[in-house]
């Protein structure tokens, strides 16, 4: 079963408002894309169907890549960082009544911790969490909050783009704690209940030949 | 019984987590005498060599191809655990991966012993071998 998933891509290096580019895109799958630029950013804004959002993203984010050489998907939108500010907008609530709950001074504690911490002013919350925890502490879901799987293509797009710059010993610390990462996502991924029922399945079948 | 919410439910407390952590260290050694019995590096532990006797569904097997054939289905389940247990992870075990694993080391036994998973810690001797 698939859905229609909306989300914007951010783009850096080749310049893909070019016709030779749009019809690569195009031809590429990415006719659900439109594409644009906004301060010297460019960015393909997203309609795709998909079995997940995540298969939605990472799927454009290959369909574009493979289209226009030398063209990297930097970020998926909408902004992941938010302030109070954008948090008590986005809630419909007071900045007071937000910095109140970011404090555990009101409601029920466990606000999520800021994801950059500079001065009281500039602190930065991821929005999924933080709208993740309106809806588990509140009781108050909050519409068009992006669902946890956005974090994590951001996330890989982040480690994608930062192991670049790295010197050796970093990368090979950066791999030793993938293979951590990556045997705690195959353990979770296992111990779901529907992997196991179609093994048992495997197993009954085996059997019963 | 854990049910697929479980998996989801944080621990309530340190208590809690430590028996989680308790009850997979051990399920986690009898899972590591199936597969040192499957793969020949020791001999079959009584216990399981009296389930391996058992009729599966209605079913009578050869122990031997039976051990066999659970080794080779669920061999890529059976190693994650003993991932899991080794030193270093179980120092590193965050919430989800401590409920993962134990719900899937009760999976596992439970299906080897044909039992739901809730009666699986009955099922088995206090101890490994």
């Amino acid at each position: 079963m698939t859905e229609t998933y909306g989300f914007t891509l951010l783009v850096a290096g080749t310049d893909v408002q070019t016709d030779e580019a749009l019809n690569a895109l195009a031809e590429a799958g990415c006719d659900d894309a439109t594409v644009g630029s906004s301060g010297g950013v460019q960015h393909l804004d997203f309609d795709r169907e998909a079995s997940s959002y995540l298969a939605a993203v990472l799927s454009a984010v290959d369909d574009v890549e493979t289209a226009v050489p030398g063209v990297r998907v930097v970020r998926v939108l909408p902004d992941e960082y938010v302030t109070l500010a954008e948090i008590a907008q986005r809630t419909g609530r007071t900045r007071e009544s937000v910095r109140l709950l970011s404090i555990g001074e009101r409601g029920p504690g466990g606000f999520p911790p800021p994801a950059a911490r500079g001065a009281e002013r500039n602190k930065l919350w991821r929005w999924v969490e933080v709208a993740s925890w309106f809806a588990s502490a509140l009781g108050e879901p909050v519409h068009q909050a992006p669902p946890p799987a956005h974090r994590a293509a951001n996330a890989l797009l982040d480690l994608r783009a930062s192991t670049a710059e790295l010197d050796r010993a970093e990368l090979s610390r950066v791999r030793h704690e993938l293979g951590s990462l990556v045997r705690r996502v195959a353990l979770i991924e296992m111990a779901s209940p529907a992997s196991l029922d179609a093994k048992d399945a495997r197993w009954s079948h085996a059997d019963s030949v | 019984m854990l049910t697929p919410s479980e998996l989801n439910q944080q621990f309530s407390s340190p208590a809690d987590r430590a028996a989680a952590q308790a009850e997979l260290q051990r399920l986690g050694a009898f899972l590591r005498e199936v597969v040192a019995a499957a793969s020949g590096t020791a001999p079959v532990p009584g216990w399981l060599a009296a389930e391996l006797q058992k009729p599966l569904r209605g079913h009578r097997e050869p122990p031997g191809e039976r051990l066999a054939r659970y080794h080779t289905v669920f061999r890529d389940e059976l190693q994650a655990i003993d991932d899991t247990l080794s030193s270093e992870s179980q120092n590193r075990l965050d919430d989800d991966s401590l409920r993962a694993a134990r719900y899937l080391a009760r999976r596992l036994l439970a299906t080897l012993l044909d039992c739901p998973p809730r009666e699986v810690s009955q099922r088995l001797p206090a101890t490994p071998s």
